[in-house]
């Protein structure tokens, strides 16, 4: 191995310092070039700016995280109801069945049942896919329904015996669930996933509802009675916190960093403009305060 | 022979210095007796030889500087390591309150300024350790610059950074002969090649340390490097990547050897452990002999390391629980000492191999 003379080391290593700046910067310009795949605008529902705790005190920057949720998979599914929380948590999703698991990449060919197809099912990993985000759309507004409903109907079984105390508290319970719903979790679901981004986006054409993003889903197995059977799960988003420009980060300097479910009545809100672009990579286009909503 | 690093000036010197000892006793035996002519000339030979190595290498010349020079080098670790999380948090404490292009310029500009600094640092500074302490500190502003443009425009993250990372770390560590850069260099092709490994299978690259055989592609790599690539220039880089290379074998084999749940093989957990058991034996043996063979001392510690540790987990899974403490250690001690005599054995081969050789 032959030593390099200053001047070569010199050269190489500028050349490699600035062909990298240069490659990452190229890729975020050409993501941000042209229209946007999609724009949709976000509240604090959506987009959170999380606590602070640790070394993260000394941040001076701002990111705001992306809270998205899926469909429940049945009207008893409790923990749709209450899965807004902090961040982003993976789950199950009606949508993704073996069918769909198939057409994503994994073998679902396997007997379920067996322990041999257990082992299988358990060690698949997770795949990078595109998910598809709704914002304010169907999925939304049949969670909305689906809490009216539960509360319509524990406040008519307390109503019918309003000496019982548990009845009084599901009653509460689900009213205080339908008004998070209202007002407080998220509106942004993901309702799909597949890995042609223009067929997807042929159907789901609305870009200012519909988002494509990467993301992961993976294969777990749930026990069903003394069976366990394999279900898709949407891990997360390639992409979970969406950093904040300079100029917008005295406004998210104003708002208090707590839970979505601990915000208080008129509490300062914000609305923000979110892009998604050309390589499904996110930016903030605009923000601005808004009246609790 | 012309000296073309640091590290072969010193081996040099160190040669000089036993040969100086050897000529001493010989002579005080009677064995070797050089003329006053002779004797003159090897000194002035020698002095001219070190003195020139002293000025352009900085050198060790005797044990005490040696010793000084291992505090040094543990000062100029923690001082590099200060440094690099000085830098970090000085970023942090400010960057969200700059413009995006100032951020950027400022990441730029911070990895670009400290590499300079480091080749400037290593012109003015024979001994190297400022060199060095200068190179960690440009590595980490580097691996910050491209981990914070991630941050900043929300870029997908990518197992394709760590060949950016891997090439600085390489690049730096071969100017400024820094074992440490060289360790960060193949820590990061490591996690490169694993992590295509693992997408091989369709996994998402970033779950690859899930899967510990994905390892096993390049830790045979960075075993071959040095048979690949001579490194004359640099002694003391062929054991770094040869025992990386072990580490990178032997501890997902551990791993899999007790957890065998994680392992590609589509087989019961008790086989897969019980195959990783045997290979863990089989390799860490296989090492021992290569090392003992090629002269390899470090290859031979490392295998002796694995070998004990695959054995001794072993008896703990069979034995803790069943057999009473003090026989459980005493088991531990006697297999020590048929380590021990098993190693002298070796070593006894080994140096007969040299007596034939020099035959």
């Amino acid at each position: 191995m032959k030593a390099w003379t200053r001047t070569r080391v010199l050269v190489a290593g500028i050349a490699l310092l600035g062909a990298t700046n240069a490659i990452v910067l190229a890729g975020a310009a050409y993501n941000r070039s042209g229209d946007p795949e999609a724009v949709l605008r976000m509240s604090h529902r959506e987009l959170i700016v999380p606590m602070r705790w640790g070394f993260e005190s000394e941040n001076s920057g701002i990111s705001l995280q992306i809270q998205w949720r899926l469909p429940r998979r049945s009207k008893d599914d409790r923990m749709a109801l209450y899965n807004y929380g902090y961040a982003a948590v993976g789950g199950e999703a009606t949508w993704l069945d073996k069918a769909k698991l198939v057409q994503l990449g994994f073998d679902m060919s396997r007997a379920a049942y067996t322990a041999e197809g257990e082992r299988y099912y358990d060690k698949q990993l997770p795949k990078e896919v595109l998910l598809v985000l709704e914002l304010d759309g169907h999925a939304y507004r049949s969670a909305l329904q689906v809490a009216e409903e539960r509360a319509v109907d524990a406040q008519a079984r307390f109503a019918a015996n309003p000496g019982v105390a548990e009845l009084k508290n599901t009653a509460d319970a689900a009213s205080k669930l339908l008004a998070s719903e209202q007002s407080v979790n998220s509106r942004l679901f993901v309702v799909d996933a597949g890995h042609d981004r223009s067929a997807l986006r042929t159907k789901y054409p609305d870009r200012s509802h519909y988002a494509i993003v990467l993301g992961r889903i993976r294969i777990t197995t749930s026990r069903y009675g003394a069976n366990s059977v394999p279900v898709g799960y949407v891990s997360d988003l390639s992409i979970e916190s969406v950093s904040v420009p300079a100029i917008y980060r005295g406004l998210f300097e104003s708002v208090p960093r707590r839970r979505p479910t601990d915000r208080q009545e008129l509490e300062p809100g914000y609305d923000v403009k979110l892009a998604f672009g050309k390589r499904l990579e996110p930016w903030v286009v605009e923000a601005r305060l808004s009246i609790d909503r | 022979m012309a000296v073309l690093s640091r590290s072969e000036a010193q081996q040099r010197a160190d040669a000089v210095r036993t040969f100086q000892r050897e000529l001493e006793l010989l002579e005080h035996e009677g064995v070797l007796v050089l003329s006053d002519e002779q004797r003159r000339a090897l000194a002035s030979y020698h002095g001219n030889l070190l003195a020139e190595y002293a000025h352009a290498y900085d050198i060790d010349r005797d044990i005490q500087s040696k010793q000084l020079s291992l505090g040094m080098r543990i000062a100029s670790f923690l001082g590099a390591l200060a440094f690099a999380a000085s830098v970090f948090f000085l970023f942090y404490q400010f960057w969200g309150r700059f413009s995006t292009a100032v951020q950027v310029a400022l990441l730029v500009g911070a990895a670009l300024g400290t590499f300079g600094a480091t080749l400037w640092v290593q012109r003015v500074d024979s001994s190297g350790y400022f060199a060095k302490l200068a190179a960690m500190v440009a590595f980490a502003c580097f691996v910050l610059n491209i981990a914070m443009l991630g941050q900043i425009f929300n870029i997908t993250p990518s197992d394709k950074a760590f060949i950016p990372w891997a090439a600085f770390a390489l690049l730096l560590a071969y100017v400024c002969d820094l074992r440490l850069l060289l360790v960060a260099g193949i820590l990061c092709i490591v996690a490169f090649i694993s992590s295509r490994t693992g997408t091989i299978s369709g996994m998402y690259w970033i779950h690859f340390g899930e899967r510990p055989e994905n390892f096993f592609p390049a830790a045979l790599l960075m075993f071959l490097i040095p048979q690949l690539v001579p490194h004359r220039r640099f002694p003391e880089f062929a054991p770094v990547y040869r025992i990386f290379g072990m580490l990178t074998l032997f501890l997902p084999m551990l791993v899999l050897a007790n957890w065998g749940q994680i392992s590609y093989l589509d087989l019961d957990r008790n086989t897969v452990e019980g195959l990783y058991q045997l290979l863990g034996f089989a390799g860490s043996g296989v090492a021992i002999w290569l090392g003992a063979k090629r002269r390899w001392p470090h290859v031979v510690n490392t295998g002796v390391v694995f070998f004990v540790v695959f054995l001794y987990t072993k008896f703990y899974d069979w034995w803790w629980e069943a057999m009473p403490k003090y026989l459980f250690f005493l088991v531990l001690a006697l297999v020590a000492v048929l380590i021990l005599l098993m190693l002298r054995r070796l070593r006894a081969l080994g140096q007969n191999h040299i007596e034939r050789d020099t035959r």
